[in-house]
């Protein structure tokens, strides 16, 4: 007897670290999800489609994250949106009254203000490292310590050390000043945690309206030490959604679903079993000079993102493109 | 030798400049568009605290003296402005130093300027600059026009870039225009330009629509900002922006209404007193969007601008009042543009959405 497929939507955040990858059903359950890192969008999206549950129909995709438009070429996406929004959707799905998302990534962090279910503010930090997990991949390394053994050992502190500096890179010789002092690593990555949360809250916090339930999530969200630095900076409890680092990509699946397309564009699982290669070329058709990228199998060009005017796109409710690409 | 009148760029003031200043009988140089080359040099030769448009500004007098020019007009000694007023004087002292050799006429407006060349071109009659204001008029309305246009237009346009491209036709009509009598047809064919842009079937209900408060010169030069209401229009936003040149010329002459209105009665219940610069107006004009039930507010201003830091801190009391979401976006040599397409992308996703969730 033949089984019945689920019908699912499948969501991507393209990180420039890891990939995210997850497939919610219409009643929005999620069914399957993979983390893995990110050594090259499209490889690694190969990666994750192989290691997907197949006995699914998809019947919509999203992708989120910094390489959200090259997946969405790749992989075909009936959607795209910055991780902004797909992290507030995600988190959202799971605590619907959520008034405030502080989301630390490695290399990035932001801060999203939910009232009713919508998103009505944001703040974002790329320049500065020292509110994100970078610091503390810093902090690790430095002292010899793993990373995933970071938060556990920082709980066991009996005093938090005051580390000084406003950045990951003088933050760590603040660290390795205490060290050398005598100082016990416990107290130390104590008092990294403290200082994490309150550069975050300087960076990205500064003027919004900041108001319980307060969610974290992120890379940075699996630090127990962390999160206690929070809940002690806000005087108030913190919830960890259950699926943290993969809320952006439960997030986009989900407003992929919203979108209903009536047939989605996804290129299928066995995209996963072919080799692929990429060309960019400047188009010089106008003066915009856009930069285009096609991505190539066989020889044959099955997307392209990067042109303004899209005249290089693939039209999918179309049986051939609009244009090739120049010899190259 | 023949003398050689320049201005550093803003926008697109210099089409109108270009005219008047060519019908009284001088050579013009117009700079070359700005760019990434007069950012370089503008931020080499400017002391690094200096904000965007002094750079930008001083950039384009390089480029500028580069070509030939011997005469360079720039705005300022006004009182109202913010420490733009003394811009022209340290960037003449800068480009003495360098080597350059000009003379440096700072205007506070077209009249004060055009006083000061004559003293020395008498040869210039005051009777013959009165002649061709309504010509020069007419241009800067017309550019006003086209910026109104494409702001409308681009939220429809069925291929991306393409209102741009219109707009820079047009434009370049405007500019090639040579009597009153030509820039009656141009007029006309500015209509039917925008008219032609291939559009998308929307219901105007649904269009976003987000007012742009800020700085002057990065509101106006498009370079500044990184290309934002190109942007915005292209996710399909209307966009309004109350900023132009005909605006701050009815302002010279003490004629700027609306200005008036939202300095003595709207602002003061925040801002009583200007610390200069566009405090105010932004206030002012986000008041303003906030009743009309704008979707979104976005300010621009030049990294360490200290007007509109003070217009920032009036923000999320408005916002809250008027339930408007504001995006405050800064702008210097070292902004990244992929952070400020983030940024925008976002901000956009999140006020369609509040939208939609509204009905």
């Amino acid at each position: 007897m033949k089984t019945k497929k689920i019908k699912a939507a499948l969501g991507l955040d393209i990180g420039n670290g890891t990939i995210k990858f997850a497939l919610i059903t219409k009643k929005g359950k999620l069914i399957d999800w993979v983390y893995i890192k990110n050594l090259g969008v499209i490889e690694t999206i190969k990666k994750g489609l192989k290691k997907l549950r197949k006995d699914v129909e998809i019947t919509a995709v999203g992708t989120t994250g910094a390489g959200r438009k090259l997946g969405a070429a790749f992989i075909g996406a009936d959607i795209t949106k910055t991780e902004i929004l797909a992290h507030a959707v995600g988190a959202l799905h799971f605590i619907s009254n959520a008034q405030t998302i502080f989301d630390l990534g490695q290399e990035d962090s932001k801060i999203l203000i939910l009232r009713n279910e919508v998103l009505v503010d944001f703040g974002m930090n790329q320049i500065c490292s020292g509110g994100c997990g970078a610091y503390l991949e810093n902090v690790a390394f430095r002292l010899g310590i793993p990373i995933e053994k970071f938060g556990d050992l920082a709980l066991k502190a009996k005093s938090t050390a005051t580390i000084s500096g406003k950045c990951a890179v003088f933050g760590t010789t603040s660290c390795v000043h205490k060290l050398n002092a005598g100082v016990a690593k416990e107290n130390i990555l104590s008092g990294v945690a403290t200082s994490l949360i309150r550069n975050y809250l300087a960076l990205v916090a500064k003027g919004k309206d900041i108001k319980p339930p307060y969610i974290f999530q992120g890379g940075v969200s699996l630090n127990k030490a962390v999160v206690k630095a929070l809940e002690e900076e806000l005087s108030h409890k913190v919830i960890v959604p259950k699926h943290a680092p993969i809320i952006g990509a439960i997030g986009a699946a989900i407003l992929a679903q919203e979108a209903n397309p009536t047939k989605s564009v996804f290129k299928g699982f066995n995209l996963a079993n072919f080799e692929y290669a990429t060309a960019s070329f400047t188009c010089h058709k106008c003066s915009n000079h856009c930069e285009v990228i096609n991505i190539i199998k066989d020889g044959k060009k099955i997307a392209s993102l990067g042109s303004r005017c899209g005249r290089y796109n693939i039209d999918f409710s179309k049986t051939t493109s609009q244009d090739s690409p120049p010899q190259l | 030798m023949k003398e050689i009148v320049t201005f550093p760029h803003c926008g697109y003031a210099w089409i109108a400049a270009k005219a008047l200043l060519e019908n009284i009988g001088f050579d013009v140089l117009v700079p070359p568009p700005i760019s990434k080359h007069t950012e370089k040099l503008g931020a080499k030769y400017s002391p690094t605290d200096a904000c965007y448009p002094y750079k930008l500004s001083l950039g384009s007098m390089i480029e500028s003296l580069e070509k030939g020019a011997t005469v360079i007009i720039m705005v300022g000694g006004k009182k109202g402005l913010c420490r733009l007023c003394y811009y022209s004087k340290l960037q003449e002292i800068t480009l003495k130093k360098i080597g350059y050799k000009f003379r440096l006429i700072t205007a506070s407006n077209p009249q004060d300027a055009i006083k000061t060349l004559k003293k020395a071109n008498p040869n210039i009659s005051l009777k013959k600059t009165l002649k061709i204001i309504p010509f020069v008029w007419r241009k800067i309305k017309a550019v006003e026009k086209i910026e109104i246009l494409a702001r409308k237009t681009r939220p429809y346009e069925l291929r991306n870039g393409e209102t741009s491209k219109v707009m820079e036709g047009a434009l370049k009509e405007v500019d090639k225009a040579q009597t009153l009598k030509e820039m009656n047809l141009v007029n006309l064919k500015i209509n039917e330009m925008f008219k032609a842009v291939k559009r998308d079937k929307k219901d105007p209900h649904d269009i976003l629509k987000v007012g742009i408060l800020g700085e002057a010169f990065c509101v106006l030069e498009p370079f500044a900002n990184k290309n934002i209401e190109s942007k915005l229009g292209e996710k399909g936003v209307l966009v309004s922006q109350k900023v132009s040149e005909a605006g701050w010329l009815l302002t010279s002459a003490k004629l700027n209404f609306h200005r008036w209105w939202i300095k003595h009665m709207i602002a003061p219940q925040y801002l009583k007193v200007s610390g200069g610069g566009e405090d105010q107006q932004s206030i002012g004009k986000a008041i303003l969007y906030g009743k009309e039930g704008y979707d979104g507010l976005i300010l621009i201003q030049p990294r360490g601008c200290m007007p509109e830091n003070i217009a920032q801190m009036f923000l999320p009391t408005i916002s809250q009042k008027y339930n408007i979401p504001f995006l405050a976006l800064s702008f210097d040599e070292n902004t990244s543009e992929t952070a400020v397409d983030n940024r925008i992308e976002a901000f956009v996703e999140m006020i369609k959405r509040k939208k939609e969730r509204k009905k």
